[in-house]
């Protein structure tokens, strides 16, 4: 057992993060979130949660270059750590026993 | 392209950049100017900002914020940030001391707040308008027959003359009232009715220039300029047509029909104006008796406005040459009335004259503030109390923080700001309380008050209020508190100095034991005189017997008559109906009709109240024949009966020589047929008025029947079906006589009401006080109780040592409240002419309501803190 709770909207975070694979900043991943899982999420909570993961260790973020456009402030990018990557694994290997310890019956009908 | 370029609010964005942590800033800040600009192109800028604020306000939150600390340590920001946190600590940690401080002074607070917003919204009435300052009404001041009576109320040809003969006024403007009107509507092809309790009012055009009513569809000029024209609020165009633009309509009242031609603007709360249909004065005929002088109805009343510059005192020395030019004198050569001009502002307080809306009299305002300022002092006292209890638990963390090299400034600031955020706190708590109670307090007292805590008034009260308790009840402690000598201290020796502040508390005790009896004191009096006035014979039957009003018309007056006279009859013949009276009003009633009569061997001019009734009324109401006979059932003026007190007024001492004396009353002489003996007219309130009862059938307005007490609910279907063939476009009603004569106490009732909450929570506050003391003397005595149940003390003497304390407390507090309390009822009580007497039971009953109260909230931690094993407190040494 982890002694790290992961939240199941940090967990969503951490995959769409993974998803984008260091094209991750907060519009888009707002964007994949809304497109993937059809989930309306404020900057607010999104931020919030990207720094507390940041803190955490399993998020990196770095910046990238300061464009035209959004005037002329410049990206954050955010990245899984490998910590995070062992994190994100471990969750999904509980899930995965979760599914595999319910009686095949329940789930039939 | 560029210049173009849409932009996100810039205070929104300001207000991000300066509560954004500055690691965060620039990327938080780039997402958020992407979002905007996808935004303006998806929902457009209007959206796309909206949007942008609420983002902005969704960020506000604690991981997004920067430190409070900052980056420079150059102030003291860390010490307040940390008095802040160990403030609230202690306040945890502490959750009975917290609950009786945030809750004594959240009573104190949220009592405070509403007498506040009641007395604001008491003063904001018709302050909104542009003109307020040059804004009058004209009044009228009549001599009565003691000193002097004053009306509204203004003769109808007065505004015309006051155009003419005044240069220095720019607009007239005159309006009469009619309350409780039928409005027949017609809408398409469908007839509708509409009793408006609001009632509707006659005017001209002027009213629009002199009050600040917008005119939303129509022309403000050519509202009223005509016959048969109405103005219509917003609000009623939609009840009556569903639509706003209700311009063409018509509308009809009083046989009369109207045409829409101008739709105004809803009036606010705050205005002694109500008026939601407005119909051209033009439009009524002039009858001779309307351009009389010397008749005066209170709902005709006149407003000017005076030219720009202009001095009021200009017009007012004009004024007793107008009233020499149009008034006739009496028969001593003198004019017994005057006019007066009254400011616009004082229209909600002044009592003298009336208003279409319930007043806030001058005094009723002081009363609040005080009862405010009472409750408020009785919570910071609480506050303080608890405090220097508490301060005895603190001592160790004071000498502490004195040995680390704390100034007791310092010190002092620390407990000031643990005081701040309990009074906070009680404030936010308040307010939800002050919301919640305020949908009991408008519809009960009729009240339309709104908490809006934005509003400048609002704020600066909440400000000032939060100050003002803090300084009076953080400062004396802190000050007590950071005082401690640090080696005393730190062994919790600090009795040395503690017996002057247990003096000062319990001079506080006093004191709010003090407020408690007033308020005990004033309740006690005022049930009593309810009760007295409940119970008072008013000099006529009440039991089973209803009223029903009877549509009044101003036209066709023969017509209407006979319907009366049908009416009565057929519901006379009516089962179960025993009598039945056409008349004005019943005994007693809230409107009465004034006028002078003189009689014929003298000059004098006395004033009496008028009842026109039939044959029947005395029957029906079994008011009692002094002398003489009873009233005739005639249709017209013939003769009068009048009261004891008339005939004593007029000089015959016995009550038999009146008869067939004449008075002379409306340009008449009339004999008196018979005396009644006297009966309240009004509530008790009032003392026995003269009264003159005679026959005029266009004056009824009112139908009493007496029924038989079985199956009323029958016979009074009975009646209504008999009503309504007589009068198919009007909309029956009734209402049972005794309820009336309780009506009369309405605001009497309410009064008794809202004292006794006020009483009930200066208790409250008094008790938790009292238990603060309690607990406090418990803790100081836990060894003295201790040593003296060793040496074989019983737990009662030992309680009764406590209430011993607490009695001579209370004792002293009496002394002092009830020859003030006595006086101040003395003061209200004045205002009955019917009252109880202030006798001695009531202070002892209030001595004893007291001690039970204070003994019921002591009595449990005194017995506790009594039978506690002597043990466990002498082995704590």
């Amino acid at each position: 057992m982890s002694k790290h709770h992961l939240g199941e909207f940090e967990e969503i975070v951490m995959l769409t993060v993974a998803i984008l694979h260091d094209e991750g900043y907060g519009i888009a991943i707002i964007e994949e979130m809304e497109s993937r899982l059809g989930r309306k999420v404020s900057i607010g909570a999104l931020q919030t949660v990207l720094r507390r993961l940041e803190n955490k260790g399993y998020l990196s973020s770095q910046f990238g270059e300061a464009t035209k456009i959004r005037g002329g402030k410049r990206k954050r990018f955010f990245s899984i750590t490998s910590y995070g990557k062992k994190i994100l694994a471990e969750v999904k290997d509980q899930r995965l026993e979760l599914w595999k310890a319910i009686p095949e019956f329940v789930l039939n009908n | 392209m560029k210049e173009s370029k849409p932009v996100p609010p810039s205070w929104s964005l300001r207000f991000f950049r300066w509560y954004c942590h500055p690691d965060y800033q620039e990327d938080i800040e780039g997402d958020l100017l992407e979002r905007f600009e996808t935004k303006v192109e998806e929902k457009g800028l209007r959206g796309a900002k909206w949007r942008f604020i609420k983002d902005v306000l969704m960020l506000f939150r604690p991981a997004i914020i920067k430190q409070v600390d900052g980056f420079n340590n150059l102030n003291s920001y860390g010490m307040f940030k940390s008095y802040f946190k160990i403030g609230w600590r202690n306040l945890l940690r502490n959750k009975a001391y917290t609950s009786i401080n945030i809750g004594g002074l959240s009573l104190g607070v949220t009592c405070c707040i509403v007498l506040f917003m009641i007395v604001d919204l008491g003063r904001s009435f018709d302050m909104y308008h542009e003109k307020m300052d040059r804004i009058y009404r004209v009044v009228t001041k009549s001599k009565a027959n003691e000193g002097y009576s004053f009306t509204q109320g203004i003769p109808r040809p007065l505004p015309d003359a006051f155009k003419e003969d005044f240069s220095s006024v720019e607009e007239v403007a005159f309006t009469s009232y009619r309350r409780g009107s039928l409005i027949t509507v017609f809408n398409h092809d469908e007839v509708k009715k509409y009793q408006e309790e609001e009632g509707v009012v006659f005017s001209e055009p002027s009213f629009f220039r002199i009050f600040d009513r917008k005119v939303l569809i129509g022309s403000t000029e050519k509202g009223l300029d005509d016959s048969n024209e109405a103005v219509i609020s917003q609000k009623l165009a939609l009840k009556y047509f569903g639509k706003v633009d209700a311009i063409g309509e018509t509308i009809e009242y009083d046989g009369v029909i109207y045409k829409i031609t101008a739709v105004m603007e809803d009036f606010p709360t705050n205005t002694d104006l109500p008026f939601d249909l407005m119909l051209s004065y033009i439009t009524i005929p002039k009858d001779f008796e309307q351009q009389d002088w010397g008749s005066i109805s209170d709902s005709d009343n006149c407003y000017f406005l005076l030219k720009d510059g202009v001095s009021i005192a200009l017009v007012e020395q004009l004024i007793p040459d107008f009233v020499q030019k149009y008034n006739e004198e009496n028969a001593n050569g003198e004019i017994g009335t005057t006019y007066i001009l009254q400011p616009l502002r004082t229209l909600h307080t002044d009592m003298r004259f009336g208003n279409y809306n319930a007043k806030l009299p001058l005094a009723a305002q002081i009363a609040f503030v005080v009862i405010a300022i009472f409750l408020l002092a009785s919570s910071c006292i609480n506050f303080v109390n608890l405090a220097t209890a508490e301060a005895v638990r603190r001592t160790p963390e004071v000498g502490v923080r004195k040995v680390l090299g704390s100034s007791r400034r310092q010190l002092i600031y620390q407990f000031v700001i643990e005081a701040l955020i309990v009074v906070i706190s009680s404030v936010f708590l308040s307010l939800f309380a002050v919301q919640f109670m305020l949908g009991y307090i408008n519809p009960y007292m009729n009240f339309s008050l709104t908490l809006n805590v934005l509003s400048k008034n609002m704020l600066i009260f909440l400000f000032l209020l939060i100050v003002t308790v803090t300084v009076l009840s953080g400062l004396y402690p802190a000050w007590m508190i950071s005082g401690f000598k640090p080696i005393l201290a730190l062994r919790k020796l600090t009795n040395r100095r503690g017996s002057n502040a247990f003096g000062l508390r319990k001079g506080l005790i006093v004191f709010q034991f003090f407020i408690s009896q007033l308020f005990i004191i004033g309740t006690i009096v005022i049930t009593l005189q309810m009760e007295f006035m409940q119970n008072q014979e008013m000099g006529f039957a009440q039991e089973a017997i209803i009223t029903v009003p009877i549509p009044s018309s101003e036209s066709n007056k023969a017509e209407n008559a006979s319907r009366k006279r049908t009416l009565k009859n057929e519901i006379l013949s009516l089962p179960r109906v025993e009598r039945v009276s056409l008349n004005f009003s019943p005994p007693s009633s809230n409107t009465v009709i004034g006028s002078s009569f003189t009689m014929p061997i003298s000059t004098d001019e006395y004033k009496t109240q008028i009842k026109q009734a039939d044959g029947d009324y005395m029957d029906l109401y079994q008011l009692k024949l002094i002398a003489g006979e009873q009233l005739l059932d005639r249709d017209s003026l013939t003769n009068v009966v009048v009261n004891e007190k008339l005939a004593h007024m007029v000089g015959f001492e016995n009550s038999h020589e009146i008869i067939g004396k004449e008075i002379s009353l409306w340009g008449r002489n009339l004999a008196v047929r018979g005396v009644v003996k006297d009966f309240n007219t009004q509530s008790l309130s009032k003392v026995i008025e003269p009264v003159v009862l005679l026959n005029d059938i266009n004056g009824y307005k009112s139908l009493s029947v007496k029924l038989n007490p079985t199956n009323i609910q029958e016979t009074i279907r009975h009646i209504k079906k008999q009503w309504e063939t007589q009068y198919p476009e009007f909309i029956f009603s009734f209402s049972f006589l005794d309820d009336q004569v309780r009506d009369l106490y309405k605001g009497e009732r309410k009064m008794s009401v809202l004292v006794r909450v006020f009483a009930f929570i200066a208790i409250c506050i008094g008790c938790l006080g009292l238990l603060g003391l309690i607990l406090f003397m418990t803790n100081q005595k836990t060894k003295e109780i201790g040593v003296r149940k060793v040496l074989g003390a019983s737990v009662e003497s030992i309680v009764f040592l406590f209430s011993k304390e607490i009695g001579k407390l209370i004792l002293l507090g009496f002394v002092l409240a009830a020859p003030i309390g006595g006086l101040m009822m003395q003061k209200v009580l004045r205002e009955f002419a019917y009252k109880v007497e202030i006798g001695p039971s009531i202070f002892v009953l209030s001595l004893i309501v007291t001690c039970l109260i204070a003994f019921v909230t002591m009595g449990y931690w005194s017995f506790k803190a009594a039978s506690e094993n002597p043990v466990n407190s002498l082995r704590s040494e």
